[in-house]
């Protein structure tokens, strides 16, 4: 029976109901009829509203399991099962609802699957493009840094490549120079044998004139005892000729006292004394001769003391010069070694830096491209740092929206 | 014959007659006479007798008395005993009394004669040798001779 007739029954039932009743009350009684009616009415209308009572709760009964099994399903639950069994129309809608539930219920738990699995998919995305975007920012820095660096290096490499030119023309010119040098260190050890056999000359040589000094100076010594013999001998020839002027003076003096008988005397002591002042002044200059000499003398002494000294001294320095010459030799020896290992280091030296020079060249083109490489990569690394961003952005965007979706679909219980 | 002895004393040409001289001797070894005259400059041994040594070059030039005499004259008269110093003998000259200029009386100066280009002063050598005695007696007598 579907709801139609039983709403009609229900219909009847409660119109009709109190009327049929009302008829068989008024049947058996007609006293008090007003009273009676009046009775009669209020009854009829408490059992039809008995039956109108009933009547609905039944009818309601079913939809009351379907409002609340709606509302259940309003508010999200759909756990809540529809206890309404019946095969009129509230029967199907609770059939059509519980397909509903159902499907919902199934469709609701995939989607809180997918939303829980894209959730922690775009917290994952979120996380690993912040940990990129912090990569990328690092990156971008330490390309960057490498760049500056790859910059700065090809600056270094430029200085260096002009030090390492300079470098190898100062180590050809030092080659050159010592090629140079080994034919001077080889002039000079010449030069210090040939001047190390003059010093010997000299020192043999110097010796013979300090021989012969000592020999002169000897002969001078001898000649000044000599001389001043000769002044003891003038001054005893002196004295002689003052004595034998004095005698002579008083020979002219006894002369004149015998007068006449001492002219002869006279002339003879005359003779004498001037005999006497010839010698004297002979004697005298003999003597200044003989000063003069013995004061020549003295100086060729001292001059000869000064000549053996000066002597001595040169022989002396002429033995420091031959010991410098043998230290020159040995020091032009070893200088001329010394040069020649120069010589060829250098040279070898001069070719290493034209490598090098050409290794720096070559350096040099490369850490040019680098450079640039390098400033390629940074502008790239911050373009993908950009774009990093941009994602992070949109991905905790999208994180955030799967929050919410995911607390939308998290109010279904299923 | 006479002759002239020219001595110099402090650049001064004395004469002196070799009739007034003993003998010409070099400088004994003499001795000082303590509180006696400036020009008695001591006593000698000579031969035997004991000489007064006289120093005439207060007499002849101041300027002289720093000079030591190295030859020494005799007196012959009045005594033998008195040697007067000379710084040297220049000569010894025939000496004729008609040249001599401007002859002095009783002084010690007898006067002036003519030697080379020069004039000689001459001494009274007799008269000095008195006076030079008679000192020597007086400065005895007063008791300073430093006997």
């Amino acid at each position: 029976m579907n709801m139609k007739t039983k709403l009609a029954i229900a219909f009847i039932l409660a119109v009709f109901i109190p009327i049929i009743i009302g008829i068989i009350v008024d049947a058996a009684t007609s006293f008090s009829v007003l009273w009676n009616n009046i009775l009669r009415v209020f009854v009829g209308l408490l059992v039809s509203a008995l039956f109108a009572l009933i009547i609905s709760s039944v009818l309601t009964r079913n939809l009351r399991g379907l409002a609340e099994a709606g509302g259940a399903v309003a508010e999200g639950d759909l756990t809540k099962a529809i206890a309404v069994s019946s095969e009129d129309e509230v029967g199907n809608l609770a059939e059509s609802m519980r397909t509903m539930i159902r499907n919902l219920r199934e469709i609701v738990g995939q989607v809180q699957k997918s939303t829980s699995s894209m959730y922690e998919a775009i917290r994952n995305l979120s996380v690993s493009t912040s940990e990129v975007l912090t990569a990328a920012s690092e990156v971008a820095a330490n390309v960057q840094n490498t760049a500056r660096g790859a910059e700065i290096q090809a600056q270094n490499v430029e200085k260096s490549l002009a030090v390492s030119n300079s470098l190898s023309s100062s180590t050809s010119a030092i080659a050159e120079q010592s090629g140079g040098s080994e034919a001077e260190a080889q002039n000079a050890e010449a030069s210090a044998q040939e001047g190390s056999r003059s010093a010997y000359e000299a020192h043999k040589v110097m010796g013979e004139i300090l021989k012969q000094v000592e020999e002169t100076a000897s002969q001078i010594e001898t000649f000044k005892i000599h001389s001043m013999e000769i002044n003891t001998l003038v001054e005893g020839i002196t004295m002689v000729s003052h004595q034998t002027h004095i005698l002579a003076l008083n020979a002219a003096i006894e002369a004149a006292r015998a007068g006449e008988a001492g002219r002869g005397f006279a002339v003879v002591a005359e003779e004498v004394r001037r005999l006497a002042e010839n010698t004297k002044d002979l004697a005298e200059q003999i003597s200044r001769l003989s000063s003069g000499i013995s004061q020549k003398t003295e100086d060729v002494s001292k001059y000869m003391n000064l000549t053996r000294a000066a002597a001595r001294n040169g022989q002396d320095s002429v033995e420091a010069v031959v010991s410098a010459f043998d230290q020159i030799n040995r020091g032009t020896a070893s200088t001329k070694d010394a040069v020649k290992v120069i010589s060829r280091e250098a040279g070898e030296q001069a070719s290493a830096a034209a490598k090098l020079l050409k290794a720096m060249e070559e350096i040099q083109e490369i850490a040019t491209e680098n450079a640039a490489g390098s400033q390629e990569i940074s502008a790239a690394t911050e373009e993908i740092s950009a774009s990093m961003e941009e994602i992070n952005k949109e991905a905790k965007s999208l994180l955030e929206e799967a929050d919410r979706l995911r607390t939308i679909v998290d109010k279904f219980r299923i | 014959m006479s002759k002239l002895i020219i001595g110099n004393i402090g650049g001064e040409f004395i004469g002196i007659a070799s009739k007034d001289v003993l003998e010409v001797v070099e400088l004994p070894r003499s001795f000082p006479v303590p509180f006696s005259l400036s020009h008695l400059r001591g006593v000698a041994f000579w031969r035997g007798a004991l000489l007064t040594v006289v120093s005439l070059y207060g007499l002849v030039s101041p300027k002289a008395s720093e000079s030591k005499p190295s030859i020494f004259v005799r007196s012959l008269k009045p005594r033998d005993n008195i040697l007067v110093g000379l710084d040297k003998i220049e000569d010894v000259t025939p000496f004729n009394d008609l040249s001599m200029r401007e002859e002095g009386a009783g002084s010690v100066w007898k006067g002036i004669y003519p030697w080379n280009d020069a004039w000689v002063t001459v001494l009274n050598f007799e008269r000095l040798i008195s006076l030079l005695e008679e000192e020597v007696i007086n400065t005895l007598r007063l008791g300073n001779s430093g006997r």
